[in-house]
């Protein structure tokens, strides 16, 4: 019997949530231009996406945190940005509408051995979180997009070098180092459930300290929970749900809920009784 | 009720920031740092 192909709606956000936040070289192939330049890069995507991606047209929130930091000033807007989306979803843009984020849910259908993140590894994310604060505003740095950032190494770096074989010239150790962590990214995402999400981005890390107080919950029964285990198998951040419904690694993406036999878990919001 | 005070006091405190934010036009500073290449980012 033919299987059935079936796309969840949250596939489809994903997919136009990419094609919003990166339309440029699609839309402008014969601009020749490898980077938009407009005022829309005065704005900020709410998830991690490569300003220097050729096809990005707004800015990374995390990028931008860290620039204006390294420039000594307060970055109020960012953090107001941040706080303001955390406030009323959370994680939720993590699970819906970062393109990195799907495409490590891609890249976890390769058919490989497979492990789990232990609960300790989880809380790696607020060291580097951290790092991505203090190291711009003492050392002048911008941590985490130079260091660490694959989505810089495969949405920015590569792209810019093919389009532009002359920065070759000018590559340094850091490059070579940030192709590492390229490359550990795309192998750890082939065998971890979203394992940058969970372990290393500082975005999803600011996010999930919104998840305890965020207007968006999710509402689990306990009297209707058999703990089967469903919750778990379907979660793409590999969390147990029912243990925490207010997880900081929740990323709101609404598989258990949709997933669950028994109806424990349903969306809901903080202000309901 | 708590709740629902500690929401909007959060939500008051993040959208002051973020105006305030736009006051001081950060949003040309992200401009200015998006319109070129980061060279930081690519790793060069």
């Amino acid at each position: 019997m033919k299987k059935k192909f079936k796309v969840s709606t949250r596939r489809i956000i994903q997919i136009i949530s990419f094609i919003i936040f990166n339309p440029y070289i699609l839309l402008n192939p014969k601009t020749g231009k490898v980077l938009y330049q407009g005022k829309i890069k005065s704005v900020c995507v709410p998830i991690l996406n490569c300003y220097s991606c050729p096809l990005a047209i707004g800015s990374c929130p995390l990028g931008a945190l860290q620039q204006t930091i390294k420039i000594s000033q307060i970055p109020y807007l960012i953090v107001g940005f941040f706080g303001t989306i955390g406030i009323f979803i959370g994680r939720y843009p993590c699970g819906n509408f970062c393109p990195f984020g799907f495409l490590q849910e891609l890249l976890y259908k390769i058919k490989s051995f497979k492990f789990r993140v232990k609960r300790p590894l989880r809380y790696i994310k607020y060291f580097i979180l951290l790092l991505s604060i203090v190291v711009p505003f003492i050392y002048k740095e911008p941590f985490f997009c130079k260091f660490i950032c694959p989505a810089g190494t495969i949405e920015a770096s590569l792209p810019q070098i093919i389009f532009n074989p002359a920065l070759l010239a000018n590559i340094s150790w850091v490059f070579y180092l940030k192709i590492f962590f390229g490359i550990s990214f795309i192998f750890f995402s082939i065998t971890t459930k979203r394992f940058f999400c969970s372990t290393i981005c500082p975005i999803g890390a600011i996010y999930g300290l919104f998840n305890k107080i965020s207007l968006l919950q999710i509402k689990y029964d306990k009297n209707k929970c058999t703990k089967c285990g469903v919750c778990n198998y379907v979660c793409p951040m590999d969390i147990n749900i029912y243990e925490n419904p207010k997880d900081i690694d929740c990323i709101r993406c609404f598989e258990c809920v949709k997933k669950c036999p028994y109806g424990a878990l349903k969306v809901s919001n903080i202000l309901k009784k | 009720m708590k709740k629902k005070v500690f929401f909007l006091i959060l939500l008051f405190i993040f959208l002051f920031l973020l105006f305030t934010g736009i006051y001081f036009k950060q949003y040309e500073q992200i401009y200015n740092f998006g319109r070129f290449i980061c060279f930081d980012c690519i790793g060069l």
